[in-house]
């Protein structure tokens, strides 16, 4: 019982958090600072003390008459890693916020729905019914907005567009997606939900479908992902660093549970998941390679490194029994990513907070004379380029493996190809951050020469060092987590234990070469085609700018052709109704104003008795008209004779209709 | 306890005897005194006599001690003694009414006579509302029919006087089918005693398969003229709109009301469920004719210029929902239409008596001559607003949950297509309405020049249509137990 208090406690400390910081915050700033601090440190600490027990069995709770459905939560070992990973970097972005933060305006603000975020992603971790997830995960994007647009200025707005439109977007799929499931199965709990799938039809496939695309939005899938370069920058940095780090990892949440739980690691949708995992990891670094703003160059990353999820994703559903190594390698590059990410957003914050400025064109040599962000930023870029050591050669190793062995089980000429690709988009990730690092700390600058030292707080190098702290422990123990994952294989029907030994000379070799060509890749084709020299200034360009943007050319045209087509359409009907109406009473005018010749005198002698209204009409006017008669008609309608004679036909009718 | 049971005859004398007592009381503040006197004896009374019958069960009361087939037999159930309330207390809210406007209206040597025609009404309505004999209750429907003629004449007006002819031709025109089709029945029967008849017919009734249908609608359409089903509605809007208007309330909120009731009487008491049943086609002619009353009576009603004809008419589209809800032939429908009774008593009274005071005030009938009467008079137009507004159906109020319960009625009896029917209605119902109740209050064209208050009537003179509203209110929020009272009565009906 105790245990189903602290879900309780998990879910709810952030978001009561939220409000009770916000009414501290309108007193003092620097009280609240604290209690935001304090209150992420004891969510971390309350998530590390349950681990014992999770690792025992999984805690369900059900709370009846919430949102319609009750609440169904459930925390188990394949949540644990999402929430303890969530409840960590949540820790150090808000320590590192309190000092990034101090320039801008709007603080309370941002730090009450930053709070709102993390206990709404909780909320989608913890959830274990579909409806409850897509609750949490639509608060989840209304709260996040808030923190891309936090800067209210144009670009922030626009991003905060982009963002907010594909997100109700993808919501509503997703909503489609589920009334379909609750339609079909009539259930939407997740577990009992991978039972009753398999006996569906071919609906299975639209229903997934729509519900990858749901989740894909936030996991910035391709084609979905156009959001994500516009809004990872967009946001101050600690929330691009969440943005990047956690949010996107709640859409790869919920196309896991899709995929790998509801569906069974399903042949045809593993194989859909495993190629858009390559499109995005190629298209991802390919795209990266151009960008000159740090934190987009960050972001087109993510979509990189997303697509290496996706691939493991896919290879856990075609590797069948054998799949446990792709688990590993899955949840591991999850959790991994999500460290060296917000590490490198951390960096690129510190030098946005000095000079207010991303463009690598503008910080050149910045970080020189930096010794300490030299080296936190070196630890990031070599954890994501998987150099021996740190925690991402495990994972990228895991993945290589994986995706080596099924190439072993299919020998299909394709996968030859996945793994060049694999290889050149792990190259791709050596050549951009090498970008980023041979530009911004290792060329020369006059402008900077080893000043600005003051504007560094311990507040903002805590999380930093930490980070770096944590990236290269599990690098050099990576048995700790894999220990940690294996609670996770009965949900995945893996059966088999793994134990392989990193650290051998082919992954090494591997690794190297990786790296070498990424080393090729900066040298031959960043420094020859993307930098130029101006005024004697060397300047980064980028050509992609003028390519094809799918959202400038396609969606929004797509958008405007959709709505003014609908709004055309409903005009018509709508204009349609009005005209109808409009022409049925101008005719019932025009009729009743129809002018009749009235009666000659001669036939007019003969009528004994008129109607007073009769005599009054004729001998004004030499016409009557279709509402004179009308009016003539109330007049006889309204007699007795009238009444009288209706009641005869009544009788009648009546009788004749009771009797035969 | 046993002395309730001469309660309804007790009633019944006390109106009759006190409306020939009045007319030796030459003073017309005696008179009227008088008359709120017996009506208000009589409505306790009626209290006594449903809290009696709630707790002790239905009874039969013999009068003058003879036996039932051949003495008059008085039958009290639920039912019959909410009707009695009803009819006793809304009678005595209006006359408490009229005390303060009749003199406006009538002529002062007519009060008395007015007054007199009241008890004479009041009691032959409670008459044939209690009695279980057929021929008695002819008599009382004729006693009636003469006294309401007698209240829309009082007036004295030439309008008056026609409208009062062709009620009173049509009126008796309904009477004489009706006591052709007590012939019909008595001439298979022998009886005139309603729960010997059921009995007799259950054993005979198929051989005699097209007399006891031909006498059902004699029956229908005798009492239909009388109830203003339509379309034998005709004689209803002259006679409502020219009468004064406290005849006007007892007119549409009493007298359609005691004719229904004698209706459901001749079909579940007279005939039987048993018969009934074998006929459907019967209880279908009265839906259809109710359906098309409640969308007719609202179709005239927008048409009409002259704000008593509109609510007039409003009574025809009622009477369609009380046609409707009998015509739905089950049990729920039967509790609606006795619930929409006691709603449209209370609410179209209320409507009358709010009108009355407008036009007495302004001396305008017209709707075009009434707008901007919501700054004169804000408290009378809103006390119209809220029987407007029940009329319509906004939920709490008691017109919503007849019409819910009418609604539920058609969708259990499988005829949900008749939803859509009560849906139209009520629109329609709001489009002459709120125009009403929108130019009064609103409209900067409308106002101009009107002076806030400057025509409204005292408080005094405003309490009775206040107690109605309460009373209506009181209705809608303790439905629920009306309701099941009701039901309770439609049981043992």
């Amino acid at each position: 019982m105790i245990y189903k208090n602290t879900i309780i406690a998990i879910l709810l400390l952030p978001m009561l958090g939220s409000l009770i910081g916000w009414l501290i915050g309108r007193k003092s700033e620097a009280y609240r600072d604290t209690f935001n601090i304090l209150l992420t440190g004891a969510e971390f600490l309350i998530i590390n003390l349950i681990f014992k027990r999770i690792a025992t069995g999984p805690v369900e709770l059900f709370i009846p008459d919430i949102m319609g459905i009750g609440l169904s939560l459930k925390l188990d070992i394949f949540r644990y890693i999402f929430i303890w990973v969530t409840s960590l970097i949540w820790f150090l972005t808000t320590i590192y916020s309190t000092q990034y933060l101090i320039r801008y305006k709007n603080r309370n603000r941002y730090y009450a729905f930053f709070m709102l975020t993390l206990g709404s992603t909780i909320g989608i971790f913890l959830s274990e019914n579909l409806i409850n997830l897509f609750t949490f995960f639509e608060i989840m994007s209304f709260t996040s907005y808030a923190l891309v647009i936090h800067d209210e200025d144009e670009y922030a707005h626009e991003a905060g567009r982009s963002y907010i439109s594909m997100a109700i977007i993808g919501g509503l799929i997703l909503l489609m997606g589920l009334f379909l499931l609750y339609d079909y199965l009539g259930t939407v709990d997740i577990r009992p939900l991978s039972m009753a799938m398999k006996d569906l039809g071919n609906i299975k496939y639209l229903i997934s479908a729509l519900l990858i695309i749901g989740f894909g939005v936030k996991a910035s899938i391709v084609p979905l992902h156009v959001w994500l370069p516009k809004a990872h920058p967009a946001a101050p940095t600690p929330a691009s660093a969440i943005l990047s780090g956690i949010l996107v990892k709640t859409g790869i949440f919920g196309i896991i549970v899709v995929v790998s739980i509801m569906m069974n690691g399903d042949m045809v949708l593993s194989t859909v998941i495993l190629i858009i995992g390559f499109i995005n990891m190629f298209l991802g670094g390919f795209l990266a390679m151009f960008q000159r703003n740090i934190k987009r160059i960050l972001a087109y990353s993510s979509m990189s490194q997303i697509g290496y999820i996706l691939m493991g994703i896919g290879l856990i559903g075609l590797l069948k029994e054998h799949n446990a190594i792709a688990v590993y390698a899955t949840l591991y590059h999850i959790f991994n990513h999500a460290l060296f990410k917000v590490l490198l957003f951390l960096c690129a914050g510190v030098i946005y907070m000095i000079l207010h400025e991303l463009s690598i064109n503008a910080i050149r040599g910045f970080g020189k004379h930096k010794n300490i962000l030299k080296i936190l930023f070196l630890i990031g870029l070599f954890a994501i380029i998987g150099m021996p050591g740190f925690n991402g050669f495990i994972s990228k190793t895991l993945l290589h493996e994986a995706l080596a062995e099924a190439h072993h089980m299919y020998h299909n000429m394709w996968f030859n190809v996945a793994e060049v690709i694999f290889t050149i988009s792990s190259s791709f990730t050596v050549a951009y951050l090498l970008k980023i690092f041979v530009a911004v700390f290792m060329e020369k600058s006059d402008k900077y020469k080893g000043q600005y030292k003051h504007h560094l707080k311990k507040r903002a190098m805590i999380p930093m060092v930490a980070l770096s702290v944590v990236i290269i422990y599990i690098g050099l123990r990576p048995n700790i987590i894999l220990k940690v994952l294996e609670g996770t294989m009965v949900l995945f029907n893996a059966h088999e234990h793994i134990e392989p030994h990193f650290y051998n000379i082919h992954n090494i070799k591997s690794s190297m070469i990786t790296i070498g060509f990424g080393f090729i890749i900066f040298i031959g084709f960043i420094s020859r085609y993307l930098r130029k020299e101006e005024n004697g200034e060397p300047v980064y360009v980028n050509p992609s700018l003028k390519w094809f943007s799918l959202e400038r050319h396609l969606y929004i045209p797509v958008a405007r052709f959709l709505y003014r087509s609908s709004s055309m359409i409903f005009k018509v009907i709508d204009r349609g109704i009005i005209n109808l109406v409009m022409y049925v009473s101008n005719s019932l005018k025009a009729l009743s104003g129809i002018k009749v010749k009235k009666p000659s005198k001669a036939i007019e002698n003969l009528k004994i008795k008129k109607p007073n209204v009769l005599v009054r009409k004729n001998n004004k006017n030499e016409f009557t008209t279709f509402s004179d008669i009308l009016e003539i008609l109330r007049f006889n309608l309204n007699s007795l004779m009238y009444g009288v004679f209706i009641l005869a036909i009544m009788i009648i009718v009546v009788l004749g209709i009771l009797v035969f | 306890m046993d002395v309730a049971k001469n309660f309804p005859l007790v009633i019944i004398l006390i109106l009759f005897i006190g409306a020939f007592i009045m007319p030796l009381l030459k003073n017309k503040i005696y008179n009227k005194a008088f008359s709120l006197m017996t009506i208000g004896i009589s409505s306790v009374l009626s209290l006594i006599t449903l809290v009696y019958v709630n707790r002790y069960g239905t009874f039969l009361y013999r009068v003058g001690h003879w036996d039932s087939p051949w003495g008059i037999e008085l039958s009290i159930g639920i039912l019959e003694a909410i009707m009695s309330l009803l009819l006793t207390s809304v009678a005595f809210v209006i006359s408490w009414y009229s005390v303060y406007t009749i003199e406006k209206e009538i002529k002062d040597n007519k009060v008395c006579f007015y007054y007199t025609l009241i008890n004479i009404l009041v009691g032959a309505l409670l008459g044939i509302v209690y009695t279980n004999d057929l021929f008695n209750a002819f008599v009382f429907i004729e006693v009636s029919a003469i006294a309401a003629c007698g209240i829309i004449v009082v007036k004295d007006k030439k309008e008056n006087i026609k409208a009062t002819l062709k009620y009173l031709i049509l009126s008796s025109v309904g009477s004489g089918l009706v006591l052709m089709g007590i012939a019909f029945i008595y001439s298979i029967t022998g009886n005139l005693n309603m729960t010997f008849i059921n009995k007799e017919l259950s054993q005979t009734f198929m051989a005699y398969e097209n007399s006891i249908l031909i006498s059902l609608g004699l029956f229908t359409i005798g009492l239909g003229i009388k109830s203003a089903m339509y379309p034998l509605h005709v004689w209803l809007p002259d006679a409502h709109s020219n009468a004064p208007s406290t005849s006007s309330a007892m007119l549409s909120a009493l007298v359609l009301k005691a004719y229904v009731i004698f209706y459901i009487k001749i079909l579940y008491r007279m005939f039987g469920e048993e018969i009934i049943s074998q006929f459907p086609i019967l209880l279908f002619m009265v839906l259809i004719l109710g359906s098309l009353g409640m969308i007719m009576g609202s179709i005239l009603a927008i048409l009409q210029k002259d704000i008593k004809r509109v609510i007039a008419y409003s009574s025809v589209a009622q009477m369609g929902y009380i046609f409707f809800g009998i015509g739905l032939g089950n049990t729920i429908g039967l509790v609606s239409t006795f619930f929409h009774i006691l709603n449209h008593a209370i609410i179209k009274s209320a409507l009358f008596l709010t009108v009355g005071s407008m036009i007495e005030k302004t001396g305008q009938k017209k709707l075009f001559a009434l707008k901007g009467i919501g700054k004169e008079m804000p408290i009378t137009l809103g006390l119209f607003t809220v029987s407007a507004l029940s009329m319509v159906g906004i939920p709490i109020l008691p017109g919503f949950i007849s019409k819910f319960n009418f609604a539920i009625g058609s969708i259990k009896g499988g005829k949900s297509i008749f939803v859509v029917v009560i849906l139209i209605s009520s629109l329609l119902n709001a489009l002459y309405y709120f125009p009403i109740v929108i130019n009064g209050y609103f409209g900067e064209e409308n106002l101009e020049g009107k002076v806030f208050k400057s025509k409204e009537k005292t408080i005094k003179e405003l309490m009775p249509i206040l107690v109605l509203i309460i009373a209506a209110l009181i209705l809608g929020a303790s439905s629920n137990k009306i309701i099941e009272m009701i039901s309770n009565g439609v049981e043992v009906f």
